[in-house]
Order: structure tokens, then sequence, then C-alpha cells
């Protein structure tokens, strides 16, 4: 039980993100990519991800508004670079020799 | 190059001393002489040989600064070496002439070639004649606890060597029991501290050392050198055995950090 | 014995391979994209021939971001000018390389997972794994020091030598032995560069191209080179200290600048004029802070035996520091000296590349994301070096 009283009351502030992309595929990807980088302070702040069809969704929890708003800005500069690559460098990939065809 | 560091180490000498190269180091060479820079050449002096350690002027420096660090580097060795031999119980090469200006040291010469051509004994050269028939012979056990024995005397005393490697140690033949008597030699990096960091650097560059060069018996090896350094500090009665506990710490420490790993050779 | 052709190339009738290489560690941002031919002689019968790929660089492009006079680069806004850049650069590397469709013909993509600085090294993950996951191309992280090392190697074709590397965040030396790059001897605080850095930041003189450069440059115009201002001479053993010599010729440039005339190093006693210019400061600092390289550097030489020195890392595009370590090498071992021009010591794409892809080529790729998670601190001597005999 000490892991509890350890863990402060909760990570009540919460806010989840809907950020819509052209395909599955790339939702899947965004979520893939967000996913390995470990949150430095878990204790004050939480966040997971999930492709949900065309979207990802990104649920996060922090200990007060501050942590949450944070947390939450340094992951859409991530995402930004990452829908950059995605708009600028897929042309190159699987999706242009499709087109091709 | 060494010809060339060589023709001024003779023209600093002169004809009259003849010099044989035996080591060039980074920082210094080193050769024997016959000569005794002062005392006439008579029945003591005659056969004996003597250590002439040169610190070349390095050309790739500003002249400034080669003539600080050859001054401040050759005071500093002959300093040290001269308050080492002034410590029971420690055996360090003698110190006979000093010239700081010209980077140079006169010094007793120690050692002679270990029988069946196993090369100059140096502790390396004496580990390894033993290797090829009974590794862990007598004399080796014996050998290794007094090299133990020696560093703990110098660290005691709060001094380091800095450079600690099985070539760095070289056996005499004791003159009262059947057995070997080691000396540390090359202080060139030697200081006083009373730092226990320094003094585990020390140790583990010896570990490291004794591992590349004799890896297959290193650790029975290592075990007895720290077995004859601990028992200095076990003779210091209980304030000895607490500097030796935090020495040994922190020598494990250094280990784990994994830094400065000696090289083979 | 080393087979560097484990992995065939994707295309096995094209007979070579391609990498994509992105490196941000630092305020430098480089993309590059290198081709190695696929070589018989590097199978199965080879030696050991990593120092020579034939390596054929396709593009290498390469944007830094520069402070005003006086300040350093923050990781903020480092991380933010690479996330501004990464895409743009990629795209103009890959139209210069000639490569249309980079699913098909890359082989791998190699990134710097360290050592530098936690977010701009995030920020050019982040671009790696996108574009790993979307063209389905294998994913190397690369030792920015390794990085180095192998670029070195391959230019210079020097095969075994002792290496100095020498940049902003860090000052080592370095042999090989036994599968890693090990570490002789290092600083046990500042590196080199980025004291030259921060002294740079004192003079108040401009970033551009990089402050090392302009003090190079103020340095080669002392004009009493006879006389140096006495620096501590800081080498302990292997290792060298440089924080109080910068503290010390920080306080010297300041109280130049403020005209302290109590300070007797500066100013004449009796007449109060100033016997040491700005110039002087500069000259005298290269020459012991070089002198400490070099030494350091002689005594890995001696330890392991070697005749040749490879300089590497940003620092190592210094012309002194370069004939400096020729006449060590000279007078050494009739040796010789290896040095990259400032294409390849400062920081670079290529090199990741050049790097990755010998990791690669042994079979030693990401498998897992969670491989790619960038560290600051990622010591040399942690790469197990698989290329190398």
């Amino acid at each position: 039980m000490t892991t509890k009283t350890a863990r402060p009351a909760a990570l009540d502030h919460t806010l989840t993100l809907n950020v819509p992309f052209e395909t599955p595929r790339q939702a899947l990807i965004a979520s893939q990519v967000l996913q390995p980088d470990p949150i430095l302070k878990p204790q004050d702040f939480a966040v997971s991800y999930a492709a949900q069809g065309p979207c990802l969704e990104a649920r996060f929890c922090g200990r007060d508004a501050r942590v949450l708003r944070v947390g939450v800005s340094s992951v859409i500069d991530s995402l930004k670079t990452i829908i950059e690559s995605l708009d600028e460098l897929d042309q190159t990939g699987p999706s242009s020799t499709e087109a091709s065809m | 190059m060494s010809e060339e560091i060589t023709g001024q180490v003779r023209t600093y000498v002169t004809d009259n001393i003849p010099i044989t190269l035996i080591s060039q180091g980074a920082e210094a060479v080193v050769y024997t002489t016959p000569i005794h820079p002062y005392l006439p050449i008579d029945d003591s002096t005659k056969g004996e040989k003597y250590i002439i350690k040169y610190r070349p002027h390095k050309r790739y420096r500003h002249p400034s600064i080669d003539q600080a660090l050859t001054k401040h580097r050759t005071v500093g060795e002959a300093r040290l070496l001269s308050k080492l031999s002034q410590i029971e119980g420690l055996q360090v090469p003698k110190l006979i002439a000093c010239d700081v200006y010209n980077g140079c040291l006169w010094l007793e010469f120690l050692g002679q070639d270990l029988p069946q051509g196993a090369g100059f004994s140096n502790l390396k050269n004496f580990l390894w004649m033993h290797a090829a028939n009974d590794p862990y012979s007598n004399v080796v056990r014996e050998t290794l606890l007094k090299v133990g024995h020696q560093i703990g005397l110098l660290h005691w005393n709060n001094y380091t060597h800095g450079d600690l490697t099985s070539s760095n140690i070289v056996l005499v033949r004791s003159q009262i029991v059947d057995g070997w008597e080691p000396h540390l030699i090359d202080f060139g990096l030697g200081s006083v501290s009373s730092m226990v960091e320094d003094k585990g650097v020390d140790l583990y560059v010896l570990e490291r050392a004794i591992m590349s060069t004799h890896s297959e018996f290193a650790d029975k090896y290592n075990a007895w050198i720290i077995e004859g350094f601990s028992n200095v500090y076990k003779l210091q009665g209980k304030a000895g055995q607490k500097k030796l506990d935090e020495l040994l710490k922190r020598f494990a420490e250094v280990r784990m950090r994994g830094r400065k790993r000696t090289m083979i050779g | 014995m080393v087979d560097l052709n484990t992995v065939s190339p994707k295309d096995p009738a094209k007979r070579y391979y391609l990498a994509l290489g992105l490196e941000g560690s630092a305020n430098k941002l480089g993309v590059g994209i290198i081709k190695h031919p696929f070589l018989p002689e590097t199978g199965a019968a080879a030696k050991d021939n990593s120092h020579d790929c034939h390596v054929e660089i396709l593009a290498n492009i390469r944007d830094t971001y520069v402070t005003p006079p006086g300040e350093g680069f923050l990781p903020r806004d480092t991380a933010r000018h690479h996330r501004n850049w990464c895409v743009r650069l990629i795209k103009r590397a890959l139209l210069e390389a000639g490569v249309r469709d980079a699913c098909a013909e890359l082989d791998v993509i190699c990134f710097t997972r360290g050592p530098g600085m936690g977010a701009p090294l995030h920020s050019v993950a982040l671009v790696a794994r996108t574009c790993s996951l979307m063209w389905q191309v294998p994913l190397v992280g690369v030792n920015h020091c390794v990085g180095h090392i192998e670029m070195g190697r391959e230019i210079t074709k020097a095969k075994n030598p002792v290496v100095l590397y020498v940049s902003g965040g860090n000052t080592q030396v370095i042999a090989y032995s036994d599968h890693r790059y090990r570490i002789f001897g290092e600083t046990l605080d500042v590196a080199v560069g980025n004291c030259l850095d921060r002294f740079a930041r004192t003079l108040k003189i401009p970033n551009a191209p990089s402050p090392g450069y302009n003090i190079e440059q103020l340095a080669s115009q002392c004009k009493n080179k006879e006389t140096l201002v006495e620096l501590p001479y800081t080498v302990k053993g292997m290792d060298l200290s440089m924080s109080g010599i910068l503290a010390y010729i920080d306080s010297l440039a300041k109280d130049l600048f403020r005209g302290n005339k109590a300070n007797k190093v500066l100013f004449d006693k009796k007449t109060g004029n100033t016997k040491v210019t700005v110039e002087d400061l500069c000259y005298s600092l290269q020459e012991n802070l070089f002198a400490m390289l070099v030494e350091i550097t002689e005594r890995a030489m001696a330890h392991v035996n070697a005749d040749q020195v490879l300089i590497v890392g940003g620092v190592g595009s210094n012309a002194r520091l370069q004939e400096m370590m020729a006449l060590m090498c000279h007078d050494r071992a009739r040796g010789r000296v290896h040095a990259t021009d400032e294409r390849f010591c400062i920081d670079n794409g290529v090199m990741i590349a050049q790097a990755g892809l010998l990791q690669y080529r042994m079979g030693n790729y990401v498998k897992d994301l969670s491989e790619t998670v960038v560290t600051q601190k990622f010591r040399t001597d942690e790469v197990y070096v698989s290329w190398r005999n």
C-alpha cells in the first residue's frame, strides 16, 4: 500500500487529444514513433498513445495544470515534426509507387 | 627519432661518458652508463652501471612551455625520489645527480638479467618466466606480497606513483634470503597525495596492467598484491584498517567505472 | 576475420549499399547520404577493411544554428532549429543524391543516439523513426564519437591510429583494442571546444563560422609570439583539466576590457601601458591547450606502440593543432598525423551514415523502437565494434 501513498493523490488533470491523419497507417506510425520515449517524471505526468482508425488518440494526465501544459506542448512539438515528415517525405515512399502504378 | 635525441644527450654528457639506450617513453628516454658523475673511477665504481634519464626538448610545444615543464618535472621527480628514499622499508632507486635545466637525472641502476635468458628482471619478465613452469610457486607469491608491501608503504605515506605497471617494478636479488626485492621505479607521474581517489586509480592501473600481460593468472596475482598491500595498513592498527577499508572501497568504485583501461603492451 | 557483407544490399542486383545519416547532437544539423560498393574483398575472406569501404558521398548537407556574439546555444532553441530544418534538409539531400524512391533504394537510416544535448538529439530521432516506419527501412543508432572515428579512418585510410577526438562536447584520446574504442585519457571537466567557445563569448567575438575558428584567426595575428602569457598546465596522467585555465584566462580578458591596472600580468607596473593584447591571449591559450592535447596523445602512442594519429572533431580543423601533432608524430616515430578537412571534422550526417552502415552490414540494427531512445551520455567504449578485428 506504500506505493499508493507514495504516489501523489492522483494525476487528476487530464486531457485527451484526437489528431486526425490522412490514413490509418500514418496514425499508426505516429503512435509508434511517440511510444518509445520515456517520461522524465512518471510520478508527475503520464501519457499513452493509441491509433484508432485514421486518428491518433493521445491521453495525458498530470499532477497539476502546469505539468500537463508543459507535457502536452512538448508532445505537440514532436507531433508537428512527425506530421511534417509524413507530409513531405511520404511521397517518396510506397504511396508514390502505388500512385505511379 | 631516438638517434636525434641520443645525439643531444651525447653532446650534453660529452664523449667521455658512453651511453646505451634502454627505453624510450613518451616523456623521457633512459640510458645506462658505466660512469659515475662525480666519484672517481676506482675499484668501488668499476663494473657498476648508472641510469641517465633524459627529458628531451619537444619541438611541438612553445619553448617557454617546454622549458618550464622539463624543469618542473625533473625537479619534481628528483624531489619525490629523495623523499621516498627516506621512508623506511620503501625501495626506490637512489638519486645521484640532477640537472633540471637540461632535464637530466642520474640514478642508481637496479636489477639484473633473469636466468635462462628471460630478460631484464622487471616484474613483467619475472612473471612470464615463471608462467612457463610453475605460475603459483612460492617465490612468485612471496615476490608479489612484497610488491604489495612496497605499494602499501608508498600509499600509507601519502605518495602515489601515477603509472604502476609490471615493467615499472624492478626486482633485485635479495642479499639476505633466497628471493627477490621489488623496487618501484619511474616516478615521472608520481605525486604527494592523500586522496583515496589517486590511490584507488594507482591500484586499478596496476590491476589492469597485470590483467593485460598475465591474464591467465591475474586473479591470484592481484589478490596477492592486495594482500601484501593490506598488511601494511593493518599493521597500523585501527586507524590503518579504517583507511584501508576506505581505500579498497574506492578501488572497487574506480574499477566499476571502468575508465583507464590499460592496453596490452 | 571480419565479414562486412553479412547483410546483402537491398537490391542485390545493384551491388551497393545506400545509407542516410542524420546528425543533430549539438548546434549542427547534418544530413548525409553515402554509398558503399558491395566488394567481394570485404567479404568472408577479408581481414580488416573497415577503414577502406570505397565510400562515395552522394550528399553532405549541414545547417548550423548560429547564435549572436556572446551567446551560447541552448538545448530548447537548438531543438527547435533542428525540427524546423530536418525535413527540408533530408529532401534536399535525397534530391542531390538522386534518390527518388527512398523506400526502395535506402538500405539503412542512421541517426545519432548520443552523446549530446537531449532535446536536439530527440528531435532528429523522431524524424529518423518516422522515416524508418514509413519507408520500411531499418534503423541504426550511432554513437557520435564512433561516427567521427569511422569517417576519419575512411577518409584518411588510417588503419589503426590513436584517435584524438576534440570537439565542443568531448576531449578524448582513444585507441582501439579488442572490439572497443577505449578511452585512454579525457578531460575531467570541460571539453577543449567548449573552453574555446566560452572564451570567445567572453571576448564577444562572432560565433560564425565558429568561435574556435575566430580564436584561431586572432591567435595567428599575435605579434609577440616569443612571450607567452603563463597559464596553468594541467595534465593529470593521461587526463587533463581545462576549467582552471578557462577561469583564469577569462579573468584576464575581463581585466583587460575593464582596464584594471592592478593586474600586472596585463599592465606595466610603472607606465600602466598594456603588455598583452586579445591576440596574445588567444595565442597563449591555444599554445597551452594544444600542448596538453599533444602530450596525452603521445603518451597513448607510446603505450600502444602506434605511429599514426587521427584528429577528429570540430577543433581538429585547427591548423596549429595539426601542425603541433605532426611535429610530435615525426619526432616520435617518423609517424604521420591524419586530419580531415572541415567538411568532415565538423559534425555532419555522412559520418553517422558511415559508422551506421558498417554496423548495419554486420547485421546489427534496431529490432525494436525502444532501442532508439536517445541518450545524453553515451561513452565511446560502450559500443561493441563488430566491424573490426
